[in-house]
């Protein structure tokens, strides 16, 4: 409690410091705005921010929803193969190697200009942190277990029912946080690129027009999904995991 | 080495002498490379499908109640029916732990956790229950209360118990037979033969004459 509100504290005196510097030093909004005039504008502007936060709230959540069932499937083949993993394990990296920015405008032209290129440039964000935490989780499994799973003649798929995967949701839910943290990026940078909707698109509308205030509006609210987010997977990681090993 | 039929026998040897191993090869977990085990007459690779293994640690999910955990040998081997259940139930009243079937293992004592790990083991349903120190990790005054319930394995449920302990007066307490291994290479020493109708106090000083007897045999087998 108290970091909590150590952090408020600290956060609120940014602010502050910001807000009074704009204002002694008359800084021109369209460089930087005030605080004040950012949350005004994303308060007054907020139907027309909440229509596109809602459309990059999707992409983000299909994302998430991909890049989930991709990295279940691939952490559990490279756990259960070790062939499989050597073989994946260097594409894998490759994935992170390249920079999103590269790739973004090839989603664009195979995926459209519609919301598919954008969810899975989020999910190709998010799947990274999942997979391998999801994957040393696995890993990480007390070598008696699985001594005693073998006493009691346990198939592959009953231990990893029983065994593995609960053994590894903590890890889960550790990439998850990551990856739904950093999942805003994908989403933007993919509306950056090329799309009609999204506070991606909006920004880069903005942008041009010089309304840096809105620019910083969309910003705020990204930072609210992003929050969110994350807080929505701390609230399920509490109350899944009800036991401590 | 020998194993009597329904009998109590505890394996005591220096640390290190390869009795996990010897558990680990006996239940297949191992390959063993010479020798041989016959159980009832028969030749076996290994005893994985006679023997029920207790290892140190209690090795109970942390994710699943007490109840859930003595049922695991049943859920893996594909029996989830009333009888695997009202056999729980009966074991968890013999235990002491009526009324905790629905606890998580970390709602409960050490010495509750290892009761549970002993009514899961008596789950496999198996003729012989190899128990790895599974009193090991706990104070003094709840590893007497658990001895009580060990020899229960035998007296109560017909069990061939071949246990790993490093407490002589555990051993005096509980077993028929204590085998004494040397060390490594391990080999039996000498195995005693303790001749008593019933489970009775180590402390009684006819045991004495037994502790000093091992304590020598352990000696001669190379415990510094």
């Amino acid at each position: 409690m108290k970091g909590r509100i150590a952090s408020c504290v600290l956060l609120f005196l940014l602010i502050g410091i910001w807000e009074v510097l704009c204002r002694i030093i008359q800084i021109p909004v369209f460089i930087l705005p005030a605080p004040s005039r950012i949350v005004s504008v994303a308060i007054f502007q907020a139907p027309l921010l909440a229509h596109h936060a809602l459309i990059t709230c999707f992409e983000i959540l299909l994302g998430v929803a991909l890049s989930v069932i991709v990295a279940i499937s691939m952490s559990i083949l490279m756990f259960a193969s070790p062939l499989v993993e050597q073989a994946l394990s260097p594409l894998l990296i490759a994935s992170q190697a390249i920079p999103v920015f590269a790739l973004a405008p090839l989603l664009i032209i195979w995926l459209g200009y519609g919301i598919w290129s954008k969810v899975c440039m989020a999910a190709l964000i998010i799947f990274f942190p999942i997979t391998v935490n999801l994957l040393e989780g696995f890993k990480s499994c007390d070598s008696d277990y699985d001594k005693l799973f073998t006493l009691m003649g346990a198939s592959f798929p009953k231990r990893l029912r029983y065994l593995y995967w609960p053994w590894a949701l903590p890890y889960f839910f550790a990439g998850l946080k990551v990856g739904v943290s950093v999942a805003t990026i994908g989403a933007v940078i993919g509306e950056w690129v090329g799309a009609q909707s999204g506070l991606g698109y909006l920004m880069i509308q903005w942008n041009a027009r010089l309304r840096v205030d809105m620019v910083f509006a969309a910003i705020l609210w990204l930072t609210i999904i992003g929050i969110s987010l994350w807080s929505i997977v701390s609230f399920l990681n509490k109350k899944v995991i009800t036991w401590n090993r | 080495m020998v194993l009597p039929q329904k009998s109590f026998s505890v394996l005591i040897g220096p640390s290190g002498c390869g009795k996990t191993t010897l558990f680990d090869i006996l239940t297949g977990i191992l390959p063993r490379d010479s020798g041989s085990i016959e159980w009832e007459g028969e030749q076996l690779p290994h005893l994985g499908t006679k023997a029920a293994y207790m290892q140190q640690k209690d090795l109970l999910l942390p994710w699943l109640s007490l109840l859930e955990n003595a049922l695991l040998p049943s859920m893996l081997a594909g029996k989830k029916g009333p009888a695997e259940h009202q056999r729980a139930h009966e074991l968890f009243s013999h235990f002491g732990l009526g009324g905790f079937e629905s606890y998580l293992p970390q709602s409960v004592s050490g010495g509750m956790r290892q009761r549970c790990a002993l009514i899961r083991t008596l789950m496999f349903e198996r003729e012989i229950v190899l128990l790895d120190e599974p009193l090991s990790a706990l104070d003094a005054i709840t590893r007497r209360g658990l001895q009580t319930y060990l020899a229960m394995l035998k007296n109560q449920y017909g069990k061939t118990v071949l246990m790993i302990s490093h407490d002589i007066d555990e051993a005096l307490a509980l077993a028929d037979d204590i085998i004494v291994l040397t060390a490594s290479p391990m080999r039996v020493q000498d195995t005693i033969h303790i001749c008593r109708p019933t489970l009775c106090d180590s402390m009684a000083p006819s045991m004495e004459t037994l502790r000093c007897r091992v304590l020598n045999e352990l000696e001669a087998g190379g415990i510094q």
